[in-house]
């Protein structure tokens, strides 16, 4: 039975190759961590198959536009001597460490949440993927097929929003295949979850993008969400049901120690505490033993962080004053501003401790 | 009974060649396996994938009714479109199954709960398939519930395999739950899920060729559609429902700035007084309209060109998708009483036509000196 796990990215640039970093983690830490399981089950790729979703074409497609067509009537103006004001000039005007990943990064944000066409691109994309990874891994045979998502910062609103559609929506033709009488996901993970502080329509608590168990429609098995305490991204405005039942798992990571990655895709799998119940959810309970969980956790937070004490500390008091005051309005554009200001900080620290 | 009992039973897919009584009595081997105790865990009893790494000795008696069996045996059935008749041969090999029957293993409740997705499954078949619109509903995957027998495995710290998991009375197994009884009803709810499967297959066909089009059209629309600026994009989102699968079929224009030629003749008709201005020209408002693979578009807006050698003159614009755009623009005379309106040409489509005729000439040459060739074939060709 083809259990396939989709991996949605968040923003920036992931261009063509951007899920082999996501993917080979997801296959060696268990070899990493000694779980004896995958060593006798032929490893992960055995039991899962790890399908990326992209969209971000959706953005850079747009920005390109944008770039080229600014550069192109500013240099025809001047060349020609044509006295207009340069109307677009502020797009190649970065220079700030925080507009350099305002326009890598974040600008994603802004155009997913704010820009319909672009919404609506991104959430066909999505979709188109699903459906199509599914009618391969069911091939000639008919096979069953297990689906579950992977999701990270910007991609757990946009897997949210893609699977709501594809659950309560027929296609225009009409078709229903994945709609919710036919067909759900076993997991939702969603590592930094910023699903509720974008949200539009449905909202994230009321979609049916929900377990059983929590009341209303259930699309889904099992609801995970994961988020680091110092990651102010899901921060801004938390994704925190009540009432949803025993199918719903949180874990905050409420771990003292910073390092540079705190909002990294990679660096929420490293932890145990993340993908030991990914592991688990997807293959049986016998993937990590309790011994070998036990064990990991241990390792993990021993682990020797960058000898930086002052620049971590120093980060550390910069990201808590960040989560503090984009908390407060809890809006998409605290999100972005403080998104910004914290890839800001961690990349000076960073540099700063080489 | 006697012909299943005398063939060895095996896993191998091979394709069925019986007849519906035979499928029926081939599924009822309950009497001879129902009672056979298993040892292995819950996701062995009820995963796909566990119950695939099961060994035979594992299996033991059960290796007939393994689910990839039990589809082999179906699959000749559900290749002729016989639905019924499997859906019927199932039923009755449940309603003969002494282990379902026996409380000690499977609880009234859990028995008649599964009975009754049986029967609903049935009765929805019958139904769609009676329908006048019977092949166009399957592939909207319309009127059955096709994860109806979708099986959930999971729970930390103990694991549970849950049946009818959004009915009004979902079927719970356990660990503490007997292996005989946990595989008499995940083995059948695995064959009935499969079967669903394939009713489905041209749906999800269906399904990933109308999202495949749309996506294309959504390429076409950003790779081929007229451009927007962020202010524009930011209107036309207002008129536009995020939810749509597919682009929009029409565009505002809002104050766009684009590129052109103005072509300028002091007199009317006094063509060899042409004069081209550079222009930049700003269109405040205009409409534009897709075609259905949003691969091209007619449009019409209103124009403002500037030009560094005349003053700013107002006027129309025609939208031809990529070809290009053509307009006329409308100026006071100048102090000699000179002409000044002009005609507009985006910059591509100037460089285009000021590029034809070069083209031409060259085909044209082409053509002469394959003529000449075949008429004088020891002459050497002119270089060009």
């Amino acid at each position: 039975m083809p259990k396939l796990l989709y991996l949605v990215h968040g923003m920036g640039v992931h261009g063509k190759g951007w899920d082999s970093d996501v993917i080979d983690r997801l296959t060696t830490l268990p070899a990493t961590f000694g779980y004896q399981w995958f060593a006798d089950h032929e490893g992960l790729g055995a039991s899962v198959r790890l399908v990326p979703v992209s969209y971000d074409e959706a953005f850079a497609d747009l920005l390109g536009q944008w770039d080229r067509s600014s550069e192109a009537l500013s240099d025809f103006t001047q060349k020609h001597g044509i006295a207009v004001p340069d109307l677009l000039g502020w797009l190649h005007d970065v220079n700030e460490e925080e507009g350099k990943f305002f326009w890598s990064h974040l600008v994603d944000v802004l155009l997913y949440r704010f820009v319909p066409t672009v919404t609506a691109r991104v959430r066909t994309a999505v979709k188109e993927q699903i459906a199509t990874a599914m009618l391969e891994a069911s091939s000639d045979d008919n096979e069953i097929v297990q689906t579950s998502v992977l999701a990270h910062s910007l991609g757990t609103s946009v897997a949210h929003d893609a699977l709501a559609l594809l659950a309560t929506q027929p296609t225009e033709q009409g078709n229903r295949r994945l709609m919710i009488e036919n067909h759900h996901f076993e997991h939702l993970f969603m590592l930094s979850n910023v699903s509720r502080v974008l949200e539009t329509s449905p909202e994230v608590y009321e979609s049916a993008v929900r377990p059983p168990g929590a009341g209303g429609a259930s699309y889904l098995n099992w609801y995970y969400n994961f988020q680091h305490r110092f990651d102010p991204f899901p921060a801004v405005k938390p994704f925190a049901p009540v009432g949803w039942g025993r199918r719903y798992r949180a874990v905050l990571d409420g771990e003292e120690r910073i390092d540079f990655h705190a909002h990294d895709f990679l660096d929420y799998l490293d932890d145990p505490q993340v993908h030991i119940p990914i592991y688990r959810a997807l293959f049986g309970n016998d993937a990590v033993t309790s011994a070998e969980a036990e064990q990991a956790l241990t390792s993990y937070a021993m682990r020797p962080l960058p000898p930086c004490a002052g620049e971590l500390d120093s980060l550390r008091m910069r990201v808590e004053q960040i989560i503090a005051l984009a908390s407060v309005s809890g809006t998409p554009t605290s999100l972005i501003i403080a998104g910004a200001q914290f890839l800001a900080a961690a990349r000076e620290a960073a540099d700063a401790c080489i | 009974m006697r012909a299943s009992r005398r063939r060895a039973p095996d896993i191998s897919r091979s394709t069925g060649r019986k007849s519906a009584a035979t499928l029926a009595l081939f599924l009822m081997l309950a009497a001879g396996v129902g009672t056979a105790d298993a040892q292995t865990s819950l996701r062995q009893d009820c995963d796909l994938d566990a119950i695939r790494r099961l060994t035979p000795t594992e299996m033991g008696a059960w290796l007939p009714r393994h689910p990839d069996s039990v589809y082999a045996h179906m699959q000749a059935r559900i290749e002729a479109g016989e639905w019924l008749t499997v859906v019927d041969s199932i039923i009755a090999d449940f309603d003969a199954d002494v282990v379902v029957h026996d409380t000690t293993l499977v609880p009234l409740d859990a028995r008649l709960a599964y009975r009754l997705q049986l029967s609903e499954l049935r009765n929805a078949l019958a139904a769609a398939l009676a329908g006048p619109d019977a092949q166009a509903r399957r592939e909207r995957a319309e009127g059955v519930q096709l994860d109806r027998f979708a099986i959930d495995v999971g729970g930390d710290p103990d694991e549970e395999a849950t049946l009818f998991l959004r009915s009004t009375t979902p079927v719970t197994l356990y660990s503490a739950t007997p292996s005989t009884a946990r595989r008499s009803l995940c083995w059948r709810a695995l064959a009935v899920h499969r079967l669903l499967t394939a009713y489905g297959s041209p749906a999800l066909r269906a399904l990933v060729q109308e999202l495949q089009l749309a996506s294309s059209r959504w390429d076409n629309y950003m790779d081929l559609g007229y451009s927007q600026f962020p202010w524009e994009l930011w209107l036309n989102g207002r008129r536009f429902d995020a939810t749509s699968e597919n682009p929009p079929r029409t565009q505002v224009i809002l104050m766009h700035p684009a590129l052109g030629i103005e072509l300028v003749a002091p007199r009317l008709g006094a063509l060899d007084e042409l004069h081209r201005s550079n222009s930049f020209t700003v269109e405040p408002f205009g409409y534009v309209w897709y075609n259905e693979a949003r691969s091209f578009y007619l449009g019409l807006s209103a124009a403002v060109s500037l030009t560094s050698e005349m003053p700013a003159g107002v006027g129309g614009t025609a939208h031809l998708g990529s070809w290009g755009h053509v307009g006329y623009i409308i100026r006071k005379r100048g102090s000699a009483g000179r002409r000044q309106d002009g005609l507009l040409i985006s910059l591509d489509l100037y460089q285009f036509l000021a590029e034809t005729p070069d083209r031409l000439k060259e085909a044209k040459a082409a053509a002469l000196d394959r003529i000449r060739m075949r008429l004088e074939p020891d002459r050497t060709p002119p270089e060009r």
